[in-house]
C-alpha cells in the first residue's frame, strides 16, 4: 500500500496521533515513592514481557504498587497499572477496582476508561460496558480514543451504522488515528464486505498500525475470500503481535480447524477461552474441533457452555443441533437447534442453507418412524 | 556741351569712367560748330538757370524740353542752310552738323518712344489694354542720309573720317550692320591714322566677339594692341583675354590678363589694384582650375613668363577653387603643389585649414585627421616654415590659432572614434592630444572645456583617478554653469566606476547586492571607506553646486547605491524615497522602487516589498514600462506574498501561513504564484489535519488553474486525500481522471493502483484488474510489475472475464520466467480456467506446461510450485481416468466381456500407479486427492463387474444365482481395496493435518461402503471473527 504518497514538497506527516490522544499526568514524587514505583513498573514491565505469565514479576509489582497506593492514594497511575496487571493475572474483580480507583483520581483518565470497558465487555457485560463508554464519552468529549471504543461497543450491539458513523468521524478529523480504521474495517466486515473491510484494514497498516487485531481481520478476510493460502500468513503475524488477544487465537484455531489440524486447532481455541472464558466464537468452534477427534462429551460440555453463555448466538445452536444428530442420534433436540438457528438468524439466511436440508432430512425421519 | 551730355547719356549708357574719354573725343571733332552754333541756339542763359534748378526730375524734363526745342530750331536753321547753300564751303560742316542733330532728334525719339512702349507694356501686364505695344524702333533714316551725302560728296572733307564713324556707327545702330561694317571698313582703309581707328577696330572687334566670330574678333581687338595710349587698349586686352578664355586657349588667355594686370601695375605702380585686375587673377586661376591643366599648369605658365608677384595669389584661388567646387581629390594636391612650391607662404596654413574645413568629417574624418597631422608638422613648432616666417608675428600667430583649433579638432576626432567603438587605441590618442594641449596652452579659453573632454577619454580608459581629478578641476574652474553640472555629475560617476573597479564584487552592476555572509545571511551596517565616503561627498557637492540639477535624482540615485552596498537601508531607503516623491516620472524613480523592494527583499520584509510592488505598479514611471516588467513586478508582488507565506509555514505558524497563501490566491488571483500558493495551503491543511480545508484548496486550484503545472499534484493530493475522507467514489473519481489525463505520468501509474485498490475494494473486480494491468504495464519496479499482473490475473478471472484472464496469466509466464511459483500458479489457475470453460484439451495442456516447467526447474520439493506440479499431475489424470470410467459392458458376448474386463483392469493398474506417484510427490492435499481416488477408481471397478449382463447362456435362476454370487466374489477384493485407500486419505488427512474436499469425499464414500463404521456427519458451522475489542494502551508513567 505505499502507493499513496504524501508528498514532502512542504509537508512532512505528523506520527501517529494517539500520543495526543492520552491525557499523561506524572505522578508526583517523593525519595520512597519513586522506590515503590519504579520498581512495580519495571516489575510490572517484566510481567507484561513474560506474557503476563511470570508469577514472581506480578507478585513484586503487585505488592509494590500496593505500597504506592497505600502511602499516596490519588496515585492515578499506580492505580492504573496496578489495574492492568490484575486484569492480566484474571483478578478481574480487583482490577476492576483499582481502575475505578484511578478514575476516581483522574476523571479524564482515558485508559482506564478504557480498560475497565475492555473488562465489562470480556465479561460479556455489554450494557456495563457500554454505560461506561458512555460515561466516558460525557466526561472528555472529543476523545479519539474513547470515541473509537464506544463504536466498537456498537457493533457489539449490533448497531454497525451507529458504529460506522463514529469511525468515519473519527478518521475524517484524524487519518492517523488507526483503531478507527480497524473498527471501521471490522464494520464492513460484519456487513459482509469483506473487499471494503480489507482496503480498510490495509489503510490501517498503511498508517503505522502493526497490532495483532489488525493482522488477524485481514487474515479472516483472506479465508473469506477463498485465499486461505494468504490467510495463514496474517494470522500468524496476528498470533506473533498479540499472543493474548482472544480473537486472534480464536482466527488461529479456525484456520487450523478448517485445514484439518484438529489438535492446533483445540490448543488456539483453548487459549483464546483461557484469556475470555466466555468467548462464544471459540466455544463454538472448540464444540467441532472437539467432535472432529470424537470428544463427543467436551464438545457437547462446550455447546451447552456456550449456549448458556451467549443464547443469541445461533452458530451454537446450529452446531450443537449438528452434534446430536451426528453423535447422539437426538433427532428432536437437533431441529429444535436448528430452529432456533433459524430464528437468530432471521433474514440472514438464505432458502439454500443447508439448514433447511438437515430439518427436511430429520422430517423425513421423523415420517418414516412413525410409518 | 549740353548735347554732349545727352549724346553721352543717349547713346553710349556706359559705366562713366571707362568710356568718358572715348565719348568726349568722339565729339572732339565737332566743336568748331560749336560757336554757330551757340549762335543759333539763342538763348543760354536760360539754360544756366535751368541748370542751378534744384529739382533734377525738374531739371531734367525742363532740359530736355528745352534741349528739344533747341535741337529743333537748330535742324529747322540747318536744314534752312542747306537749302540756302547747298554748295556752300561750309555746306559739308552743315550736313555734318545736321546729321549729328537728326541722329540725336532720333535717339531722342527712342527714348520717348521707350518710355511710352514701358508705360503701355506695364499696362498690358496689368491687363488694361490687351494689345502688345510694338517695340520702339530707331530710325536713324534722317541722319544716315545726310552723311551718306556729305561722305559721298565731299571726299576730302576734312571730318570725313568722323563722319564715316557717325555714320557707321547709326547704321550699327539702325540695325544695319553690313552697312556699318562698310563704312567703319571704308573709315580703316581711307584714313589709316585716323584716331578713330582704336575704336572702329575695337567696335568692330566687340562686333565680331558677339557674333561669335571670334578669328576675326581677336584680329580687330588686335589692332587696338598698336595704340597703347588708346583708352580702349586696357578694354581690348580684356576682351581678348576673355576671347582666348571662351576658346579654352587659357595659357593665352592667362597672357592678356596678365598683361592687363602689368599694363595696371606699369600705368599705377606695382602695388596697384582693381577689380579688373583681382579679376584677371581670378579667370587666370579659374582657367586653370577648370583646364586640364590644373594649378601645374598656372604654375609652368608663370614660369614661362618670368613669374609673377601674384602667382601665389592665383595658386591659393586655385586650391580654393577646387575646395569650393568640393572637388577634394584636385585640392588636396593642389595644396600639396602649393607647399611644395611656394614652402614657406605665410597664407599656407590659413588654404590648410581651408582645405581640411572643407572636408566633410562625417564622410572623411580619417582624412580631416591626417590633414590635421599634417598641418602640425607643416606649420607647427619646429617647422621650417615657422623659422622662415618667425618674423611674421601675424602669420605665426595665424598659424598658432588654426593649429591649436585643429588640435582640438584632432582629439575631438579621435575622441568620437574611440566612442563609437569603445576603441581603446582612440581615446588614448586624443587623450595624448588633449594633454599636449593642455600643456602647450594653459592659459587658453578652451582649457577647461579640454580637461573636461580630456577628463571623460580618462573616464573612458578606466583611468578614473585621472578623471576624477580633471572633472573636479573643471568643476571647480569653470563658470559655465552647464559645464559644471556636467562635470559635477561625471564627477560623481567616476567616482562610482572607481568603486566598481576597486570592488567588483561589492559593486557589482549586474545586481543591487548587500553584504552578505560566506552562508548568504544578511551582514551588519558597513561604515563606509574612504573612497565611498568621497563618492557620497561627491553626490552631496553636485547637490550643493546644482541644486536643481537635471541629474540630481541619478546623484541620489548613485549616493542610495553606496548606502545600499553597505547595507545601511534605511539611508539608501531615503534617497530613494526622495527620487520618487520629487521625480515621479524620472525611469530613476522605478529603479528607486525596485531597489527600495530589493532591500526589503534582503531583509525578507515581505509585506514591505508587497507595499512598494504596488507602488511600483501604480506610479505614472512605470506605466511607460508596461508589458512584460509589469509582470515581473507582479511577480516580484505576489512571490514576496508567497515567500512571506513559506517564511510564516518555516516558522511553524501553519494555520497564518495556509491563510497568507489563501489570501495570495484570492486577492491576487492572476499571479503565477496563486496556483502553487493554493497548492502548498492544501498541503499545510493536510499537515495540520485538517482534510477539509485541504481539499478545498485543491478544488479551488483545480478550479481556478486547471492548467497549472501543479494541477496532476492537487489531483493527486485531491484523491489521496478524499480517499483519507473515506468518500471513495471522490477519490476514485480523481485517480482515473489523472489515469486519462496524464497517462504518461508517474502519477497515473500509482493511480492506476490506487484506483485498483479501491475498485476492489467495491469488489469490482475487472475494472480493478484493469487498473492493475495498466499499472504492471507502466510500472518500472519489476516485482510490483509481476505482482500487480498476477493481481491482475486473478482479479480477472474472479470477475468471469477469463480471457483477461488468460492473457493476463500468460503476460505473466512470459515475462516472470523465473518466478517458478507465479508461472506454475498461471499455468495452473489458465488450466482451471479451461476445465471451467470445458476445454478439456487446453486445460490437459496448460497442466502439461506446468508439469514441464517444474520438471525444467529441478522440482524443488515443499514449495507452491510443487503443489501446483502435484495438482497437475493429478488432474492429468482425469484424461486417463475418463477412459477408465468410460470402459463398460453391455453385450452379453463373453468375448467382448473379457475384453473389456482385461482392459479396465490394465487401466486400473495404471491409474492406481499414477496416483501412487502423485503421493510420492509429499503434497499433502494431493496425496490425501490421489489416495481419494485410487480408492475412487477401485470402487468404480467393483461398480463395474456388478453392471456386467448376465450371459444369455445363463439363462436359469440358479445359475443366475450362482454367476452373481462368483460376481460378488470377484467385486468383493476391489471393494476392500477401495475402502482400504479411503481410510487412508482420512487416517493420512489426520497425520498430515490437512484436511479438504478429498477427506469428506472419503468419508461419505465410506459412510455409504460401511455404514456402521463411519456415519456421513454433517457440517457444522466454524466462526471467525475480526477481533472486535477495546485496545490495550498499555502501562502508564514510568
Amino acid at each position: 500500500m505505499k502507493k499513496v504518497y504524501i508528498f514532502t514538497l512542504l509537508l512532512t506527516m505528523f506520527a501517529c496521533g494517539k500520543g495526543e490522544e492520552v491525557v499523561k499526568e506524572q505522578p508526583s514524587k517523593t525519595a520512597v515513592q519513586i522506590d515503590h514505583y519504579t520498581l512495580a513498573m519495571e516489575s510490572a514491565a517484566a510481567f507484561e514481557k513474560s506474557g503476563f505469565t511470570n508469577n514472581d514479576d506480578y507478585e513484586t509489582a503487585l505488592s509494590n504498587f500496593e505500597m504506592v497506593t497505600a502511602t499516596e492514594r490519588m496515585h492515578a497511575d499506580a492505580w492504573f497499572n496496578m489495574g492492568r496487571i490484575l486484569f492480566y493475572k484474571g483478578e478481574i474483580p480487583r482490577a476492576k477496582e483499582s481502575l475505578k480507583n484511578a478514575i476516581t483520581y483522574r476523571s479524564n483518565f482515558v485508559e482506564a476508561y478504557s480498560l475497565l470497558t475492555k473488562i465489562y465487555l470480556l465479561e460479556n457485560n455489554l450494557n456495563a460496558a457500554l454505560s461506561l463508554a458512555e460515561k466516558a464519552n460525557e466526561l472528555v468529549p472529543g476523545n479519539n480514543v474513547l470515541m473509537n471504543n464506544l463504536a466498537v461497543l456498537y457493533i457489539k450491539t449490533g448497531d454497525l451504522p451507529s458504529a460506522k458513523k463514529i469511525v468515519e468521524g473519527l478518521i475524517r478529523h484524524n487519518t492517523k488515528f488507526t483503531p478507527a480504521y480497524i473498527t471501521l474495517g471490522n464494520v464492513y466486515y460484519l456487513e459482509g464486505k469483506y473487499e471494503m473491510a480489507r482496503f480498510i484494514y490495509l489503510k490501517a497498516l498503511d498508517e503505522g498500525e502493526d497490532s495483532g487485531d489488525l493482522y488477524t481481520n485481514i487474515g479472516i478476510i483472506a479465508i473469506k475470500l477463498d485465499e486461505g493460502n494468504n490467510a495463514l500468513g496474517f494470522l500468524k503475524k496476528a498470533e506473533e503481535k498479540s499472543p493474548n488477544n482472544p480473537y486472534v487465537l480464536n482466527n488461529v484455531g479456525e484456520y487450523y480447524l478448517s485445514a484439518g489440524d484438529f489438535d492446533g486447532a483445540i490448543k488456539e481455541f483453548n487459549a483464546a477461552l483461557k484469556i475470555n472464558p466466555k468467548m462464544i466464537e471459540a466455544l463454538v468452534n472448540l464444540g467441532v474441533a472437539y467432535s472432529n477427534v470424537k470428544l463427543f462429551n467436551e464438545a457437547e460440555d462446550i455447546y451447552k457452555k456456550a449456549l448458556s453463555y451467549d443464547p443469541s448466538f445461533p452458530e451454537a445452536y446450529f452446531n450443537y443441533g449438528v452434534f446430536l444428530i451426528d453423535h447422539r442420534d437426538q433427532n428432536v433436540k437437533a431441529l429444535a437447534m436448528f430452529n432456533k438457528y433459524l430464528v437468530l438468524k432471521g433474514k440472514e439466511i438464505s432458502d439454500k442453507h443447508r439448514v433447511y436440508r438437515y430439518i427436511e432430512e430429520i422430517n423425513q425421519k421423523k415420517k418414516g418412524s412413525k410409518k | 556741351m549740353i548735347l554732349l551730355i545727352l549724346c553721352y547719356i543717349i547713346n553710349f549708357n556706359l559705366s562713366a569712367e571707362d568710356t568718358k574719354a572715348a565719348k568726349i573725343d568722339f565729339y572732339k571733332g565737332a566743336q568748331e560748330f560749336v560757336t554757330e552754333i551757340d549762335s543759333i541756339m539763342s538763348n543760354k542763359q536760360q539754360l544756366k538757370k535751368i541748370e542751378s534748378d534744384e529739382n533734377f526730375e525738374g531739371k531734367v524734363q525742363n532740359i530736355e524740353a528745352l534741349e528739344q526745342s533747341n535741337r529743333d530750331l537748330s535742324i529747322s536753321s540747318f536744314e534752312a542752310y542747306i537749302k540756302k547753300y547747298p554748295n556752300s564751303p561750309n555746306t559739308p560742316d552743315a550736313l555734318y552738323r545736321l546729321s549729328k542733330l537728326y541722329y540725336e532728334q532720333a535717339s531722342q525719339k527712342v527714348i520717348k518712344d521707350t518710355e511710352n512702349y514701358e508705360k503701355e507694356y506695364q499696362k498690358f501686364l496689368r491687363g488694361e489694354t490687351q494689345v502688345l505695344p510694338p517695340d520702339p524702333v530707331a530710325d536713324y533714316t534722317d541722319a544716315i542720309r545726310t552723311l551718306n551725302r556729305l561722305t559721298k560728296d565731299y571726299k576730302s572733307y576734312g571730318y570725313r573720317d568722323e563722319a564715316l564713324y557717325l555714320l557707321g556707327y547709326a547704321y550699327f545702330e539702325q540695325g544695319n550692320t553690313a552697312k556699318g561694317i562698310e563704312s567703319y571698313e571704308a573709315l580703316i582703309k581711307e584714313y589709316p591714322k585716323s584716331d578713330k581707328l582704336p575704336e572702329v577696330f575695337t567696335r568692330l572687334g566687340e562686333y565680331y566677339f558677339d557674333a561669335d566670330n571670334l578669328t576675326k574678333a581677336v584680329y580687330y581687338y588686335s589692332q587696338v594692341l598698336e595704340y597703347p595710349d588708346s583708352p580702349y587698349y586696357e578694354n581690348v586686352i580684356y576682351k581678348l583675354a576673355w576671347t582666348y578664355y571662351h576658346k579654352k586657349r587659357i595659357d593665352e588667355a592667362s597672357g592678356f590678363f596678365v598683361s592687363l594686370i602689368d599694363y595696371n601695375q606699369r600705368k599705377f605702380g606695382p602695388d596697384y589694384s582693381s577689380s579688373t585686375m583681382n579679376e584677371a587673377k581670378n579667370y587666370i586661376a579659374i582657367g586653370y582650375a577648370e583646364s586640364s591643366k590644373g594649378i601645374k599648369g598656372a604654375y609652368d605658365f608663370f614660369r614661362k613668363i618670368g613669374g609673377r608677384n601674384y602667382e601665389y595669389d592665383v595658386m591659393q584661388k586655385i586650391c580654393e577653387l577646387y575646395i569650393s567646387s568640393d572637388r577634394l581629390n584636385k585640392a588636396l594636391p593642389a595644396f600639396d603643389f602649393i607647399v611644395q612650391n611656394y614652402p614657406y607662404n605665410p597664407s599656407n596654413p590659413v588654404i590648410h585649414e581651408k582645405l581640411i574645413n572643407s572636408i566633410k568629417p562625417e564622410q572623411n574624418l580619417k582624412l580631416i585627421n591626417k590633414e590635421r597631422d599634417k598641418m602640425i608638422k607643416l606649420f607647427g613648432e619646429g617647422s621650417v616654415w615657422r623659422e622662415k616666417n618667425k618674423d611674421n608675428i601675424k602669420a605665426i600667430v595665424t598659424a598658432d590659432q588654426i593649429i591649436k583649433k585643429q588640435l582640438i579638432g584632432i582629439a575631438l576626432y579621435h575622441q568620437e572614434r574611440g566612442d563609437a567603438n569603445r576603441d581603446r587605441k582612440e581615446y588614448i590618442i586624443a587623450a595624448k592630444m588633449y594633454y599636449e594641449f593642455l600643456r602647450k596652452y594653459p592659459m587658453d579659453a578652451l582649457v577647461v572645456g579640454a580637461r573636461y573632454n580630456y577628463a571623460k577619454i580618462l573616464f573612458n580608459l578606466g583611468d578614473y583617478d585621472g578623471a576624477i581629478k580633471e572633472y573636479t578641476a573643471v568643476q571647480n574652474y569653470t563658470e559655465d554653469e552647464k559645464l559644471r553640472e556636467e562635470s559635477s555629475f561625471s564627477l560623481v560617476t567616476a567616482w562610482q566606476s572607481k568603486l566598481r573597479k576597486e570592488n567588483p564584487r561589492k559593486y557589482s552592476t549586474r545586481e543591487m547586492r548587500p553584504l552578505l555572509s560566506e552562508t548568504g545571511k544578511l551582514l551588519p551596517p558597513n561604515k563606509l571607506n574612504d573612497d565611498e565616503s568621497v563618492t557620497v561627498a561627491a553626490c552631496k557637492k553636485y547637490e550643493t553646486l546644482n541644486p536643481k540639477g537635471r541629474r540630481l535624482p541619478h546623484v541620489w540615485y548613485i549616493e542610495a547605491e553606496v548606502y545600499f552596498k553597505n547595507n545601511n537601508f534605511d539611508d539608501a531607503r531615503a534617497k530613494y524615497k526622495a527620487i520618487v516623491e520629487k521625480y515621479p516620472n524620472e525611469k530613476v524613480a522605478t529603479d528607486s522602487i525596485r531597489n527600495i523592494i530589493a532591500s526589503y527583499t534582503y531583509q525578507k520584509n515581505y509585506p514591505k516589498i508587497e507595499e512598494w510592488s504596488k507602488v511600483l505598479l501604480a506610479s505614472r514611471a512605470f506605466d511607460r514600462g508596461m508589458g512584460k516588467d509589469e509582470k515581473e513586478i507582479q511577480s516580484l508582488m505576489t512571490g514576496s506574498v508567497f515567500k512571506r507565506a513559506k517564511n510564516i509555514e518555516d516558522e511553524g505558524r501553519y494555520e497564518e501561513a495556509a491563510a497568507e497563501y489563501i489570501r495570495l490566491a484570492k486577492q491576487y488571483p492572476k499571479s503565477e504564484y496563486s496556483d502553487a500558493a493554493l497548492y502548498n495551503a492544501g498541503l499545510i491543511y493536510e499537515k495540520i489535519g485538517d482534510p477539509t480545508e485541504a481539499l478545498r484548496s485543491y478544488r479551488m486550484m483545480l478550479a481556478k488553474y486547471p492548467k497549472s503545472k501543479h494541477s496532476l499534484n492537487a489531483m493527486f493530493r485531491t484523491a489521496v486525500n478524499y480517499e483519507q475522507q473515506l468518500d471513495f467514489n471522490q477519490s476514485l473519481y480523481f485517480y482515473e481522471q489523472i489515469t486519462k489525463k496524464y497517462a504518461k505520468t508517474n502519477f497515473a501509474v500509482d493511480s492506476h493502483y490506487n484506483s485498483g485498490r479501491i475498485r476492489r475494494a467495491f469488489s469490482q473486480y475487472d475494472k480493478a484488474a484493469d487498473h492493475f494491468m495498466a499499472y504492471s504495464i507502466q510500472s518500472k519496479d519489476q516485482k510490483e510489475k509481476a505482482s500487480s499482473l498476477l493481481l491482475s490475473a486473478s482479479l480477472y478471472e474472479r470477475s468471469g472475464k477469463y480471457a483477461k484472464a488468460l492473457n493476463a496469466y500468460s503476460m505473466y509466464v512470459k515475462n516472470n520466467k523465473k518466478d517458478l511459483d507465479g508461472v506454475m500458479l498461471s499455468h495452473v489457475s489458465m488450466a482451471r480456467m479451461y476445465d471451467r470453460m470445458g476445454k478439456g484439451t487446453l486445460a490437459y495442456s496448460e497442466y502439461n506446461n506446468a508439469v514441464k516447467v517444474f520438471r525444467a526447474s529441478g522440482s524443488p520439493t515443499g514449495t507452491a510450485a510443487s503443489e501446483y506440479n502435484a495438482e497437475a499431475r493429478f488432474k492429468m489424470l482425469y484424461t486417463l481416468s475418463s477412459k477408465y470410467n468410460a470402459i463398460k459392458v453391455k453385450s452379453t458376448s463373453v468375448k467382448v466381456m473379457k475384453s473389456a474386463y482385461e482392459n479396465k483392469q490394465k487401466l486400473l493398474q495404471l491409474l492406481s500407479e499414477q496416483y501412487l506417484k502423485i503421493i510420492n510427490l509429499g503434497s499433502p492435499e494431493w496425496s490425501i486427492a490421489s489416495l481419494y481416488m485410487i480408492g475412487f477408481e477401485f470402487n468404480k471397478f467393483s461398480d463395474f463387474l456388478y453392471e456386467i449382463p448376465v450371459p444369455k447362456e445363463i439363462n436359469t435362476p440358479q445359475l443366475i444365482s450362482e454367476y452373481k454370487g462368483q460376481i460378488q466374489t470377484q467385486a468383493m477384493p476391489y471393494e476392500d481395496r477401495a475402502i482400504e485407500y479411503y481410510e487412508k486419505s482420512i487416517s493420512e488427512s489426520a497425520r498430515l493435518k490437512v484436511a479438504n474436499e478429498w477427506t469428506q469425499k472419503a468419508k461419505q464414500k465410506l459412510s455409504q461402503l460401511k455404514p456402521a463404521e463411519y456415519k456421513d456427519n454433517k457440517e457444522a458451522i466454524t466462526v471467525v471473527y475480526p477481533s472486535v475489542d477495546i485496545k490495550d494502551y498499555g502501562f502508564i508513567g514510568k
